[in-house]
């Protein structure tokens, strides 16, 4: 490397740091132009001493430039939030996102208990105690949802301190490497600090509210909840918390580290072989028959109260999400493990 | 004659009171087109020389705020972000200018 490809280096690495810093909606624009300046800067100064772009003469502009983080605050990017904007706009879009599947699922639970069961026809449909007991429950629904979302950005936002921030003083030769794969490999925060709050989600629901984990039905006597548990699934929580929280746990790292390594690929891998196992034990050990469906039915819905018909399609149909889960879940970990290998062999 | 000395202002009083003034400054000199490094220049030679760390994120923050418009251009073989007045940056202009006579005046008033 000449010492001119030495200092562009430089300028590179700066301008990076200076982007991880930055909310990523104005990332590469700023990045960009800070650049261009840097470099035409850096050009600019040479000329004016006589002397070449060289490591020492770009290392002095950048210390004069300033440090990473503070050129960066003044781009926009501000120091702590409990949720900052790097996270603000996906926290948004994600609880609005769960809070119209909220919404809309609550209210075709509502409108399916009303419509469709034989004995609560018209004239109870806007039965008071039913609407409002549906309306508590959404409510509650929106309030936990929105608790567990600020709760997980917040933590996210409190492990993600920029890769590198100097303190008063700092040299800029002492800038962390690019990444070698840099664009390529960066990891999609915004999906990331999804996958998180849903295994939260999931995770605080089963643990703490069991009830609505399984077949939930508003009636005119009120919320009605069947556990899949007492459908006769399978649910190890121990071993299904430990997979949501490795899973959970490998995409705090990835946001924290922002692309891609090939440990983190490994990890992925066997975090999906866990979740196949798991979803195998369920698959095998679970005892979804026709009696806990037609049991389940009659609790849940007023129409079968007083009927002892079979009812068996709950459970068929419990059994096809396990089986498509599991499909889904072994076709994607392979996937994985064909990615890794072929990169081995490359 | 015995001399007295003049105590060195602190720089974060300069830059305090240059702080209103730039902003002036910049969107006068942003009557016609300049990227930030070209401005950064010509604020200098009228003895108005800006730290470019504090220039050019002014610089997106004024666009931000409507105040001026940009486009990327490509000259010698490099990407540069020009800058220039918007209609509303043309339109408050003026209106800052006079604010700046008057304050001028003011101060003068005051510390003479």
């Amino acid at each position: 490397m000449t010492s001119r490809e030495a200092g562009l280096e430089l300028i590179h690495r700066y301008v990076y740091q200076v982007g991880e810093l930055l909310p990523s909606r104005q990332r590469d624009d700023v990045m960009a132009e800070l650049r261009s300046l840097l470099e035409e800067g850096v050009e600019e100064r040479a000329r004016a001493s006589g002397r070449l772009v060289d490591e020492d003469l770009t290392a002095a502009f950048l210390l004069e430039f300033g440090a990473p983080g503070k050129v960066a605050e003044r781009y926009g990017g501000e120091p702590r939030y409990v949720i900052g904007p790097r996270l603000f706009p996906v926290f948004l879009l994600v609880l609005k996102i769960s809070l119209a599947i909220i919404g809309v699922a609550s209210l075709a639970g509502f409108l399916f208990s009303a419509m469709f069961i034989p004995q609560w026809g018209p004239a109870e449909f806007w039965h008071v105690q039913a609407l409002l007991s549906w309306l508590l429950s959404f409510a509650k629904a929106v309030l936990v949802n929105t608790a567990i979302l600020i709760f997980t950005f917040a933590v996210i936002e409190w492990f993600l301190p920029p890769t590198w921030r100097p303190k008063s003083e700092w040299d800029p030769r002492k800038l962390p490497p690019l990444p070698v794969e840099a664009g390529t490999e960066r990891v999609s925060r915004a999906i990331e600090v999804v996958r998180v709050y849903g295994f939260v989600f999931l995770a605080v629901v089963l643990n703490f509210y069991p009830e609505w984990f399984g077949i939930v039905s508003f009636s005119g006597s009120g919320v009605r909840k069947i556990p899949f548990k007492d459908l006769g699934m399978y649910l190890p929580v121990p071993l299904i918390d430990l997979g949501w929280a490795m899973a959970a746990a490998l995409s705090i790292v990835l946001i924290v580290r922002g692309r891609w390594e090939r440990w983190s690929r490994w990890a992925e891998f066997a975090v999906g072989l866990y979740g196949a196992v798991i979803l195998w034990l369920m698959l095998t050990q679970s005892s979804l028959d026709s009696t806990h469906a037609t049991w389940a039915a009659r609790q849940l819905w007023e129409g079968f109260k007083n009927q002892n018909i079979p009812f068996p399609w709950l459970a068929r149909m419990l059994y096809i999400v396990l089986v498509v889960a599991l499909l889904g879940t072994l076709v994607e970990t392979g996937k994985r493990l064909y990615r890794l290998l072929r990169a081995r062999a490359a | 004659m015995k001399t007295i000395p003049t105590p060195d202002v602190p720089d974060n009083l300069i830059l305090e009171l240059r702080r209103g003034a730039v902003v002036l400054a910049v969107l006068a000199q942003l009557r016609t087109e300049q990227y930030g490094y070209s401005l950064k220049k010509s604020l200098g030679d009228a003895g108005l020389a800006m730290d470019e760390g504090t220039l050019y994120p002014l610089l997106r923050r004024l666009e931000s705020q409507g105040l001026l418009r940009s486009r990327w251009r490509v000259e010698d073989a490099r990407p540069r972000r020009y800058y220039r007045l918007s209609s509303q940056g043309e339109a408050m202009l003026p209106a800052l200018r006079a604010e700046w006579d008057g304050l001028t005046k003011a101060i003068r008033r005051v510390i003479e």
